[in-house]
């Protein structure tokens, strides 16, 4: 249905109101005053003729009386008498007028009788009497111009009262509608506004009970709508906050394998940049077929998966992730939510653990192996040849060095680790000596390789440390770095210093390290290459104490390293330059 | 009253949203072949992804001397070729049954061409992991290599140039292309350095010659991934040059 404005529904209906009451009226107006003109006329003209024809003897006195009846009058007259032969017709219409049926009139008096006999002449009365004593009928007829007159006057009174009645209901029609019409408008703009904070404070504005009733609902459902929509924003933004400041990267998606959510950490960890309105479908923001597959699998099964996927972009990562289809409340599947978190270093502890036991084991059996085999080999009979059991007995000498060396690093390092920092006296040392102690006793190592020591390092330099586990640690750096030296190479040692940290390092021009090895080469028995490093004669553990040492100082040991052109080993420890003054004031 | 209009209000905000009627870029399409063109980007997207993880799995291989590694990239490849089977009848179906114009079938012609060269990448990846297996069983197979650089460099543009097409990216495309010349650059390189190598250690032709070979089939990676970004670049401007024609009339 088609909707029009109220004005134009209301205004034809009083229009055609008014027109039906004025137009009854006129109707009703003119059939009375009609009926009264015509009867008054009639019984004039016709008093008129008896009054004429009431002296006539005979027929021809009443023939001669019609006649002078005729000449003052404009009048025509038929007379027929009682057989219906016509007796007198005379007048300027009298050949029109037909001979009367039945030909004795009901009424002794008259009958009036309106006719127009031509429609574009003036009117005629026509009317019909009994003469000379009811032996004749007689017919007249006149022109009757007050008719005409009397029924313009009432047309013009009838246009008149039309042209009234359009303007009463033009204005009736405004005066009803204005109200409602101002009312509605006011509804309209408050019904705008429903849902947003300013749609209040409508009564008042309108006359109409009805719509001010409206009004009031209206409002009331505007504030529930508000409350309602601050309610699911307060909810929403708490969920994004929840699920923004999730450590475990969550994703949901549609059924259509489109992305509707995902958080901070799912970015972080994808490496993407989402803008929250575009849904790019999962094959799009996640280029990974484990997840792919993951996703097709938790949307066809409906049932929760769990699984673990492998990241391969810089450095790989490896996920656990828990998929779970997703329902509405009719329990339709609309969609799937991963949740995943990173277990990478969960992975590489447990790598690194499963690694330690199979090298301290390896490590431990290796020159145990080597005793073992040689002293069986002395008391087979090498015992007797001399010079085969001097050699003997120095290599089971040399292998249990090694052990022993093994075992002190160990529970060195183990001490280290189970030390809490208390237990650890720290000191005003100077850094400087440190270095010179430990360049002392690498000296020795290093002229076997023809290795020149360099020492470049700022004099006077103290900081809180304990100087013998320095020295430790900067000797295990050392005694690497001549170790994985060319000959007749130089090894130097930097000690430099800012605001912060002290900065002891060890560069060699030796081998270096390949990039692969470099996160894990502070693990215990970790070795670039296995079969060349156990031949130097290391533990596989120095890098791993120097660590730990650096860190009962606050501090730590960084690596820079280009294979074939050497490595740099950095220890970096905090500056405490305030020390010595607190060992003087103890 | 109050209560019955409340939920009703709170049903209408709880429905989930749908986006079965989001449309693709390309307008005015039957919603059949938008639906199709859909799962056809989804399927090649899926290759897409496939490939270039064999990429990374067969170069972290050689890097690594990983043989088990090695071996899982070769077994990917009739897998490639088994999806590279499906995404050309996809185009073959949705030509014959949609006839689609315009960016539609721009589109479409570019899925193929593209479909064609990762299946070309799919193999290269392969060829690389079977020269890791055969690094792996050389002893002192250790050398200085711009490899890692390299394949990062290679396996980037592989992705741009599929995020380009996806996204109808002109500028990332273009990117892809202008990477092109530094992957050349390294891969000559690794010939100068190979050259050098085997004159002072005759003994390492072996090596360097896998090394080369890696290198060259990392350029070939890169050469395609080229040759998709073309055909992206291709499908924009086609739009292009559309509109210009339009406005002139």
């Amino acid at each position: 249905m088609r909707a029009t404005t109220l004005y134009r529904s209301v205004f034809p209906t009083l229009l055609l109101l008014a027109l039906g009451v004025v137009a009854a009226t006129f109707l009703l107006v003119r059939n009375s005053v009609f009926s009264v003109i015509e009867a008054e006329y009639g019984r004039d003209l016709i008093s008129h003729l008896q009054s004429a024809t009431g002296d006539a003897e005979n027929e021809n006195e009443l023939r001669s009386a019609l006649i002078d009846f005729l000449r003052h009058s404009n009048s025509s007259v038929l007379v027929v008498d009682s057989a219906g032969e016509e007796f007198f017709r005379g007048g300027p219409n009298s050949s029109e007028i037909e001979v009367p049926f039945p030909l004795q009139p009901r009424s002794e008096e008259f009958t009036v009788v309106r006719d127009a006999v031509d429609s574009s002449s003036l009117p005629y009365l026509e009317a019909r009497t009994e003469l000379f004593s009811r032996s004749y009928s007689a017919v007249l007829t006149a022109p009757f111009p007050l008719l005409v007159q009397v029924s313009r006057g009432l047309y013009g009174a009838a246009f008149i009262a039309i042209g009234g009645a359009l303007l009463l209901a033009l204005l009736f029609s405004s005066l009803v509608i204005a109200p409602v019409k101002q009312g509605l408008s006011g509804l309209l703009k408050l019904a705008r506004r429903v849902g947003s904070a300013d749609a209040s404070s409508f009564v008042g504005n309108s006359s109409l009970r009805e719509i001010q009733e409206v009004a009031v609902r209206l409002e009331r459902v505007s504030r529930d709508i508000e409350a309602h929509m601050d309610g699911i924003l307060n909810e929403k933004n708490e969920t994004d906050a929840v699920l923004s400041s999730m450590a475990e990267g969550v994703i949901a998606i549609d059924s259509n394998e489109r992305i509707i959510r995902m958080n901070g950490a799912a970015m972080d960890v994808f490496d993407l940049e989402l803008h929250p309105k575009t849904h790019p479908s999962v094959q799009e923001a996640i280029r990974n077929t484990d997840f792919l597959k993951l996703v097709k699998k938790v949307l066809s099964s409906h049932h929760p998966i769990e699984g673990e996927i492998t990241l391969l972009q810089d450095g790989e990562k490896i996920l656990h992730v828990n998929a779970t289809p997703l329902r509405n409340t009719q329990a339709d599947l609309i969609g799937a939510l991963l949740v995943f978190h990173d277990i990478t270093n969960l992975r590489k502890l447990e790598t690194m653990r499963r690694d330690f036991v199979a090298n301290v084991s390896h490590e431990l059996k290796t020159p145990i192996t080597s005793i073992k085999g040689f002293v069986e080999t002395l008391l087979d009979g090498a015992l007797d040849n001399n010079e085969d059991a001097k050699r003997f007995l120095g290599i089971v000498l040399k292998q249990s060095d090694r052990l022993t060396s093994i075992i002190d690093d160990l529970l060195s390092l183990s001490r280290l680790e189970s030390d809490q920092k208390n237990s650890i006296s720290f000191d005003a040392t100077d850094v400087g000596e440190v270095i010179h102690r430990a360049c002392q006793t690498c000296e020795s190592e290093a002229q076997r390789k023809g290795i020149r020591l360099k020492i470049e390092a700022l004099n006077g330099l103290h900081t809180r440390a304990n100087g013998h586990l320095l020295e430790q640690a900067v000797i295990n750096l050392l005694s690497n770095a001549i170790k994985y030296s060319h000959e007749q190479n130089d090894v130097i040692v930097r000690v430099n210093a800012d605001e912060h940290e002290i900065r002891l390092s060890v560069e060699d021009f030796g081998i270096g390290i390949p990039k692969i090895h470099i996160p894990r080469l502070f693990e215990r028995f970790y070795r670039v290459d296995k079969a060349r490093s156990r031949k130097m004669g290391g533990t596989g553990l120095g890098l791993a104490i120097t660590k730990h040492i650096a860190q009962l100082h606050n501090g730590f040991v960084s690596v820079k390293s280009t294979p074939g052109q050497g490595s740099v080993f950095t220890l970096h420890l905090p500056f405490e330059r305030s020390v010595p003054k607190q060992v003087n004031s103890r | 009253m109050g209560e019955g209009s409340n939920s009703n209000i709170y049903q209408l905000f709880s429905n989930p949203p749908s986006y079965a009627n989001l449309t693709p870029p390309g307008g005015h399409m039957s919603s059949h072949l938008a639906r199709e063109v859909e799962r056809l980007k989804k399927k090649l997207l899926e290759l897409s992804t496939t490939v270039e993880e064999n990429v990374h799995r067969a170069v972290r291989a050689v890097l690594d001397k990983d043989e088990s590694l090695a071996d899982a990239a070769i077994r990917f490849d009739p897998k490639i070729d088994q999806m590279e089977v499906e995404v050309e009848e996809d185009c073959l179906k949705i030509l014959a049954l949609y006839h689609p114009v315009a960016i539609d079938l721009r589109f479409i012609i570019s899925v193929l061409k593209i479909n064609n060269d990762l299946e070309r990448i799919g193999d290269l990846s392969t060829n690389i992991a079977a020269r890791a297996k055969s690094l792996a069983r050389l002893a002192n197979s250790d050398t200085e290599s711009n490899l890692e650089q390299m394949s990062e460099l290679v396996q980037g543009m592989l992705r741009d140039s599929l995020s380009a097409l996806i996204r109808l990216d002109l500028k990332l495309a273009q990117k892809v292309c202008n990477s092109d010349q530094a992957v050349d650059e390294l891969n000559r390189e690794t010939y100068k350095r190979a050259h050098k190598e085997i004159l002072k250690h005759p003994g390492s032709v072996k090596k360097m010659f896998f090394y080369v070979s890696v290198s060259r089939n990392l350029e070939r990676i890169a050469d395609l991934a080229t040759n998709i970004a073309e055909d992206v670049i291709y499908m924009i401007d086609g739009e292009i040059v559309r509109h210009r024609i339009m406005t002139i009339d």
